[in-house]
């Protein structure tokens, strides 16, 4: 019985934190299109931007390491390992 | 040679596949039709992105018009800082590129339980799924003695194109110490911050061609997007709250316009309080376009509740509605709203006729404006889905341009004149 109540609860979590899951790289790629371009032309003219490298410059935004007009803004919707998913979609 | 993630997306998206193959068909038997009613920034982009996503779906766009001419940059012609020309796309560079059929015609009827719609040639054709995208109306009915057919001397500009066209002129042709009047429309409405965009841009033709000149805006609304940026901004510029200032801002709630006499450009309010004009730019109050109206797809409000994972109409199936027509509050009536819906919409669609498992949505926006030639601001917010299903604002995330300062704002202008380049891209091409 106790068994039962704790593994609902466990299930109950489970199911919780995955309606809060994070949203893939590919959906917030398409959200970043509206502004960079779909070739990110204005961020990746060289095409030498690495997922990491990119993953950081992210981070750097959202922790206000890193000052923009807008991207702070915009990378505080993100958890971290979405910045990281999108930085890997965006890059490969 | 395919990367390792190449490799992971493509056996992953394969066992998708299979898997809810086995649960409900097992084999994708016949080309989906998708079909789009509108060919604004919602409709064009909807279009693109799926056949980026599956170029194996038939797309179909069904547009009246062989051009579209953006609203967003409309406000500058009237600063000079653009043309109607640049602002011009046409369809054929992205039916070429992405092999997306092209109507030039108006869909008539809609029939949700056939799965079919009629154009104007009474030609049927019939779709897998429809996206209709098809913007804004306006009421009329709320005003005596104006409407429709006398927008050529009383023009809303809020359609770019002609309209946008009568009012530069207007203004042009207006004299040095004339009175311009704006009667910016009550909430919901599209593009929030444009009516003091507007205004900004006219006072800036206005402070070096005309500069006796005044712009009064008349407001249904108690406040405004971007308030406090926009009065600091005109405050800087254009001498707001003292006695010469170029603009003033009256909103008038409780005592809205009533009427209005065209020849004389004269509205009247409620109460009885008249205001003359030289250069009457009236905005309507607003409502989803006529055939969202006639199809059904609106309730009470006058616009379209839909699912917010998958912008799929609450009314009728197998009809998705986006942008302005659309009921995805918290997210605004904007440009850029409507891309991105649009692609919240064909990652819907394409998983939808794929049978594959949906994607978690996320929208970003960004309202960018200008106050002088270079100055803007900007408000911006990333929105998800709360475990309701409802589009909710992210916390701690988005808000208006952080600072004042000179060199802020200069960079905010920039940024506002590369992304309109950018959303036009990404949209039309």
């Amino acid at each position: 019985m106790k068994k039962s109540f704790i593994k609902t609860i466990i299930l109950l979590i489970l199911t919780c934190t995955n309606s809060n899951a994070d949203v893939s790289g590919k959906s917030i790629a398409y959200a970043c299109y509206s502004c960079h371009g779909d070739n990110l032309n204005n961020i990746n003219q060289s095409n030498t931007l690495s997922a990491e490298k990119l993953e950081n410059s992210l981070l750097a935004f959202k922790t206000d390491k890193k000052y923009s007009t807008i991207m702070n803004r915009i990378t505080k919707g993100f958890s971290d390992a979405e910045l990281k998913a999108v930085a890997i979609y965006l890059t490969e | 040679m395919i990367s390792r993630r190449q490799f992971i997306k493509l056996t992953s998206s394969a066992a998708g596949i299979f898997v809810s193959g086995c649960q409900t068909k097992p084999f994708k038997t016949t080309t989906a039709h998708i079909v789009i009613i509108g060919g604004g920034f919602g409709g064009a982009t909807v279009a693109k992105t799926i056949k980026k996503l599956d170029p194996s779906i038939r797309v179909t766009l069904i547009e009246p018009k062989s051009h579209y001419t953006t609203c967003p940059g409309s406000n500058w012609v009237l600063a000079g800082l653009k043309s109607l020309k640049s602002l011009t796309v046409s369809y054929q560079q992205l039916s070429k590129q992405y092999n997306i059929k092209l109507i030039k015609d108006k869909v008539t009827f809609i029939d949700p339980y056939k799965r079919s719609i009629t154009l104007s040639t009474a030609d049927k054709i019939n779709y897998d799924r429809l996206i209709v995208s098809p913007g804004i109306d306006f009421r009329w009915d709320t005003i005596e003695g104006h409407n429709e057919s006398s927008t050529h001397l009383i023009p809303h500009a809020w359609k770019a194109g002609i309209q946008t066209q009568i009012l530069n002129k207007q203004l042009q042709n207006m004299k040095n110490g004339g009175k311009v009047i704006i009667c910016a429309p009550p909430n919901p409405f599209r593009c929030p911050p444009g009516p003091y965009e507007r205004a900004s841009m006219m006072a800036h033709y206005l402070k070096r061609h005309k500069p006796k000149s005044k712009i009064i805006i008349l407001d249904a609304k108690t406040q405004f997007s971007k308030q406090s940026l926009f009065m600091e901004g005109w405050k800087k510029h254009y001498g707001f709250g003292g006695s010469n200032s170029l603009i003033e801002w009256h909103s008038i709630t409780d005592n809205p316009v009533v009427k209005i006499d065209v020849k004389n450009k004269r509205v009247e309010t409620d109460f009885g309080d008249t205001f003359n004009a030289d250069v009457l730019n009236f905005i309507p109050t607003q409502k989803a376009a006529h055939i969202a109206q006639s199809s059904g797809l609106c309730d009470e409000s006058g616009w379209s509740p839909v699912n917010h994972k998958t912008s799929e109409s609450t009314i009728h199936s197998n009809i998705h509605v986006i942008g302005d027509a659309s009921i995805q509050g918290p997210i605004p009536k904007s440009a850029f709203a409507a891309n991105a819906e649009a692609k919240v919409c064909a990652l819907a669609v394409v998983s939808l006729v794929n049978d594959i498992e949906l994607l978690d949505p996320v929208w970003i926006n960004t309202c960018y404006s200008l106050i002088t030639a270079d100055q803007g601001i900007s408000v911006a917010m990333v929105y998800k889905l709360n475990q309701q299903g409802k589009i909710t604002k992210v916390k701690g995330a988005g808000g208006i341009t952080p600072n004042s300062k000179e060199e802020i704002l200069s960079l905010e202008a920039n940024y506002a004149k590369q992304w309109l380049t950018n959303i036009i891209s990404d949209s039309f091409k």
